[in-house]
């Protein structure tokens, strides 16, 4: 895996993975011959580097060892800085802490160098240069060895630095620090000191999220619905303001009603699009209180936002005036979902999607409406089809001259239908794809994964118009040579 | 002077007025849903008034004596396709969308999906409610949420008042709502605009014709009107099958002219 940068119209080796460097490919290198040093018949992943999302990178990975401490920094480009003092009370020891930050990030197939000590910027040079961890209070005794480097100084200062014959940060500590600042600066006294801890760390710490769940205890149980929605309205209030806060909408609300001695009563709410308009949360929510047995009392009541999306605040203005009539019939549209789905059910408010079919009973599927639409839609079939397709096809008997040819005579619902008209046939197979092969060329891997009932036969289609003016979509099975009608233009 | 505005001089005119324009249902004032049928020059206000509940009578298939005898009727589903679909395409808002209430008349999708352009099977909800007073509660709901422009439900077993429930919502809203009823409850009153009654035609070609027959129309004291309608599946578009009995509009035949 190699990451480019351009310079001047070259390609440059920004980033290498190990086994590129491995092989002898150093950041700077140019492209063309890096991939000459690599060993013949390895072919790399060659992306261009982005450093943004590096460094979102490194920040979800900070993100995730909040759980080993509240105050973690992203160090960029490729280091995290923890203060883990007083964590070692819950590991048992530093040891502990240490191996359970290298084994988390290991399992991500993250490669982990650690140094403690007791400054940040210590702590970072022992990692880069001599893993380990040292007491508090030696940062002078162990920085002493390392070179200058460690100080996190750029290349340009080591290589003044080296000129002079300073390579290690003790031959730093013996000058005067007159006359460092005279030559090189504040910035490396400054980085002396907070290596020493002689000057405090700035950080720029991870917040960890803030947890979008609302709550009120009562002083004791109660059965009184009133307080009990009053409480739930007041909670919802609560939730909405702090959604507003973090500009996000909840799609799954979890409503949880305390209960002495006996576990809580929970219930979810699943919405079609995220919302925080305190009327229809309500409006979801009262009907989701009215049919909970509060007989036994509630202690207290929990909202929780479990899942979250992000949500816009928005200009208030009139429609009058511009305003995004699109939104708001979009926000109407969610409410009116979310309401029928409360009421009827997710199995009963749907939308019909396009399936992988040509048989008319399996051209069409069912969604419920709250879940997402599929990413890729199905062909349609320009054919002509009835407007209505029978729950199931209804047994029906036909006169035809010939086989195959035009239908003289239905008869079908308990009476005989002239037939005016006569247009097809139209034949349907059975979906190939479902059936096992003919047993004489079976496959047997094949019949593992497919159904291995007997293949139904071919249906002919027909459009026959009855005496009354009527079009049904009459078929004939042409194995048992039996009719149905199957649907209508009505 | 402004004592004069502060009561009004004569509020009786000023009543009458209000109540006779709340008779004529002035149509600059409603908005109308052109059918798209070629029917619309016969129609009191060339079209359907949007904001308004409108009937339609399906077609009665009962089976007497089959092996699962009952009642049976059928709703006129492809012109609700084809109503569903004018009002989708003059909506001027990109997000209309059309409610299905009630399996009994969900259309088949295919008479819905369209190739290109505005699917309005993209934009359909279908709401699988079954007893009469859940469907009245659904397309209450609907109307009123004013997110859809259409809401087509079965009409079954629903009675006067719930009729004048659903003409209240849909006045609220201006969504047009169409109930699909069984033939035989052609007497039923009900608070609709209009009503109408679908019947299949014979027809000598191979086209599919429906009579539609206005049983019943507010505003209006004509005579129950009949037309024939003929589809063509390719345009997906109904033209009107001029009445044989009624010759005065055709043309005469153009004069025979020889060139030898």
């Amino acid at each position: 895996m190699i990451l480019t940068h351009e310079k001047g119209g070259r390609k440059l080796v920004a980033h290498a993975c190990a086994a590129a460097a491995h092989a002898g490919v150093r950041p700077g290198t140019d492209l063309t011959h890096a991939l000459s040093m690599l060993p013949a018949g390895i072919v790399p992943h060659v992306r261009p580097d982005r450093p943004a999302r590096n460094l979102e990178a490194l920040e979800a990975l900070a993100r995730r060892l909040l759980k080993i401490s509240p105050l973690v920094a992203p160090d960029p480009p490729d280091g995290a800085l923890l203060d883990i003092t007083g964590t070692d009370l819950l590991h048992q020891s530093e040891g502990r802490v240490i191996r359970s930050i290298t084994g988390g990030l290991r399992k991500l197939g993250v490669r982990v160098r650690i140094g403690a000590a007791g400054t940040f910027a210590c702590a970072r040079a022992l990692a880069r240069f001599a893993p380990g961890s040292i007491r508090s209070g030696s940062e002078r005794e162990a920085l002493e060895p390392l070179p200058v480097a460690a100080l996190g100084v750029d290349a340009s200062a080591v290589s003044a630095f080296e000129e002079i014959g300073i390579l290690r940060v003790g031959d730093l500590l013996a000058l005067p620090r007159a006359s460092l600042v005279a030559r090189f600066g504040y910035e490396i006294l400054d980085r002396l000191d907070r290596a020493l801890g002689a000057k405090p760390e700035r950080l720029s710490p991870i917040c960890p999220p803030e947890p979008l769940t609302a709550s009120l205890l009562f002083e004791g149980p109660t059965d009184h619905p009133e307080s009990i929605h009053a409480a739930a309205k007041q909670v919802l209030e609560e939730l909405a303001g702090l959604l507003t806060r973090q500009e996000k909408g909840v799609r799954r609300l979890e409503l949880e009603l305390r209960r002495p001695d006996a576990p809580a009563e929970t219930t979810t709410l699943t919405l079609s699009r995220s919302s925080r308009s305190i009327r229809h949360l309500w409006t979801l929510l009262r009907s989701r209180l009215e049919r909970i047995d509060l007989r036994a009392g509630v202690e207290g009541v929990v909202l929780h936002a479990a899942r979250t999306a992000r949500l816009r605040h928005e200009q208030m203005n009139s429609l009058a005036l511009g305003g995004s009539a699109n939104k708001v019939s979009q926000a109407a549209w969610g409410e009116l979902v979310d309401n029928l789905t409360d009421r009827l059910g997710p199995a009963r408010v749907l939308c019909i999607d396009a399936a992988e079919s040509h048989l008319p009973e399996c051209a069409w599927k069912e969604r419920p409406a709250l879940e997402d639409p599929p990413r890729f839609r199905s062909a349609v079939t320009p054919a002509d089809r009835p407007s209505r397709l029978y729950p199931r096809p209804e047994p029906a008997e036909a006169i035809a001259l010939t086989p195959d040819g035009p239908v003289f005579d239905l008869s079908w619902r308990s009476r005989r239908w002239r037939v005016l008209a006569c247009a097809g046939p139209e034949r349907l197979g059975p979906e190939w794809w479902r059936w096992s092969r003919p047993s004489h060329v079976a496959d047997p891997r094949s019949q593992r994964t497919r159904t291995s009932r007997p293949m139904p036969p071919d249906r002919d289609y027909f459009a026959l118009q009855l005496e009354t003016g009527l079009w049904v979509w009459a078929c004939r099975q042409l194995r048992t040579r039996r009719w149905f009608v199957h649907g209508e233009w009505s | 002077m402004v004592g004069k505005m502060k009561s009004p001089p004569n509020p009786a005119p000023a009543g009458l007025d209000e109540l006779r324009r709340l008779c004529r249902q002035d149509p600059a004032e409603v908005s109308v849903l052109p059918t798209g049928l070629g029917i619309d020059p016969d129609l009191p206000h060339a079209g359907l008034l949007r904001g308004r509940v409108h009937e339609w009578l399906g077609l009665e298939s009962s089976d007497t004596a089959g092996p699962n005898p009952g009642r049976f009727w059928s709703p006129p589903s492809t012109l609700l396709v084809h109503l569903a679909q004018a009002a989708l395409h003059q909506a001027d808002n990109a997000q209309a969308r059309l409610v299905w209430v009630g399996r009994e008349i969900w259309p088949y999708p295919s008479v819905l999906a369209a190739p290109q352009g505005n699917d309005p099977l993209s934009c359909s909800l279908f709401v699988d409610a079954t007893s009469p007073a859940q469907r009245l509660w659904a397309v209450d709901l609907a109307l009123r949420s004013r997110a859809a422009i259409a809401v087509i439900a079965n009409g079954a077993e629903l009675d006067l008042a719930s009729t004048r429930r659903l003409q209240l919502a849909a006045e609220a809203s201006g969504a047009i709502c169409f109930l699909a009823r069984p033939p035989w409850e052609r007497s039923v009153l009900s608070a609709s605009a209009t009503r109408w009654l679908v019947q299949t035609a014979p027809s000598p070609n191979r086209a599919r014709r429906w009579t539609v027959s206005l049983l019943r129309c507010k505003g209006s004291h004509e005579a129950t009107r009949l037309w024939t309608l003929e589809r063509d599946h390719a345009t997906r578009s109904f033209a009107l099958v001029p009445n044989l009995r009624d010759r005065s509009g055709q043309a005469t035949p153009a004069p025979i002219r020889l060139v030898g």
